[in-house]
């Protein structure tokens, strides 16, 4: 019993390596700063979670249970937030994005503000 | 045992994971490719630092840890901030 | 001499208050009469000094129990899905060439509240491929990685679950 516990920790603990390794993949292969943010903000959130799942089912007092999970809540959260404002950045900075982007617009009204418009026509 | 070679295994996975996002940190084309390369940096070694809190077994460096979150939060806003000439949002 | 204000959410005061202390009480080591007097202490100081921030006029901060339930379920909804997104970006990522056709993406959302269209951000940028650039009233700007993943965030199916957590709680 205890050897399938020790398995289940240390399948959760290479799944959280293999997620963590992808990211970095993503972010040295691909072709640009927002596909680089796609492969960094989902795949780290997700490994951080694992492995800090399975240091959570062997750790022994709640104190560091309560811990460890409010942890994983901030990481859960920040790693989002800091995607969003990275993202909002390099849009407002004007960086290169791969030539083959497309954009689309959902509703047709047209509307004013400069800094939701897309740098080409958007509207076309 | 298997969990204790996995946890010292990860520790070391982490540090090559370190050292090839180095290589976006140091030629990143732009500004913001580092500041991605430095966030993975900055997860990364919170994870470090709560395996060796478990392998050590002194669970006060949880708090460093928390500290180190925090502080990498507020850290990338400030940069973000300034690349951005100072305007967020 | 200033006059100390009155707070307009006396309900929201000491809820954001417990939060802090609880935060406090799970940090210090002991629970000598310094520790318990320096926690009471900055937790009230701290949420009167962000007063006008946190407690705006017609925005109470209060949650019914089916709230709470409806958004743990949304939680796990999430968990799924960040499972799923994470699959699909491995096989992608671990491909030799890569099928990626990145792009831009305009979409409205249909929620009201604040709390809520942060949640619905988020969620977007940690599950199906794409990622929030910016947030302007109702109107998100995403990126998303393939066509696919920008076809199928207009209407994804998490919302009508994050709208149903605002009309189980809208007896203001």
């Amino acid at each position: 019993m205890t050897f399938l516990f020790d398995l289940i920790i240390s399948f959760l603990l290479w799944a959280g390596l293999f997620f963590l390794f992808v990211g970095t993949i993503g972010l040295i292969r691909l072709p640009d700063l927002y596909t680089r943010m796609h492969a960094t903000s989902k795949c780290d959130t997700l490994g951080t979670g694992l492995i800090l799942l399975a240091v959570i089912l062997q750790v022994p007092g709640y104190n560091e249970i309560i811990k460890l999970v409010l942890l994983g809540v901030f990481i859960w959260t920040i790693n989002p937030v800091v995607a969003h404002i990275m993202g909002h950045t390099a849009y407002l900075r004007g960086e290169h994005h791969t030539p083959s982007t497309f954009f689309k617009d959902c509703y047709d009204t047209p509307y004013p503000g400069k800094e939701m418009s897309g740098k080409e026509d958007v509207h076309a | 045992m298997i969990v204790d070679f996995s946890m010292r295994a990860v520790i070391i996975g982490i540090v090559i994971i370190v050292f090839l996002s180095l290589y976006r940190i140091v030629l990143g084309p732009h500004a913001t490719d580092r500041v991605v390369g430095t966030n993975v940096v900055m997860t990364n070694i919170v994870l470090a630092i709560i395996l060796l809190a478990h392998i050590i077994g002194d669970y006060t460096y949880l708090d460093v840890a928390f500290v180190y979150v925090l502080s990498s939060f507020v850290g990338t806003i400030c940069v973000m901030k300034g690349l951005g000439k100072g305007k967020l949002s | 001499m200033r006059q100390i204000e009155p707070i307009n959410d006396s309900v929201g005061f000491w809820l954001v208050s417990m939060i802090l202390l609880s935060f406090w009480f799970l940090m210090s080591p002991t629970f000598d009469v310094f520790n318990v007097t320096v926690g009471v202490a900055c937790a009230v100081g701290i949420t009167y000094y962000w007063r006008t921030d946190l407690f705006r006029l017609g925005y109470p901060v209060r949650f019914t129990l089916r709230q709470l339930i409806l958004l743990i379920v949304y939680l796990f909804h999430l968990v799924y899905n960040v499972v799923t997104a994470n699959i699909a970006l491995a096989k992608i990522v671990l491909r030799r060439r890569m099928p990626i056709s990145p792009g831009f993406i305009l979409v409205r959302t249909k929620l009201t509240q604040g709390l809520t269209r942060v949640l619905y951000a988020n969620s977007i940028t940690l599950t199906p491929g794409t990622i929030t650039i910016n947030m302007d009233q109702d109107r998100l700007l995403v990126h998303a990685i393939t066509e696919d993943a920008a076809r199928d965030v207009a209407q994804w199916y998490m919302q009508e679950k994050l709208a149903e957590i605002e009309v189980s709680g809208s007896d203001r």
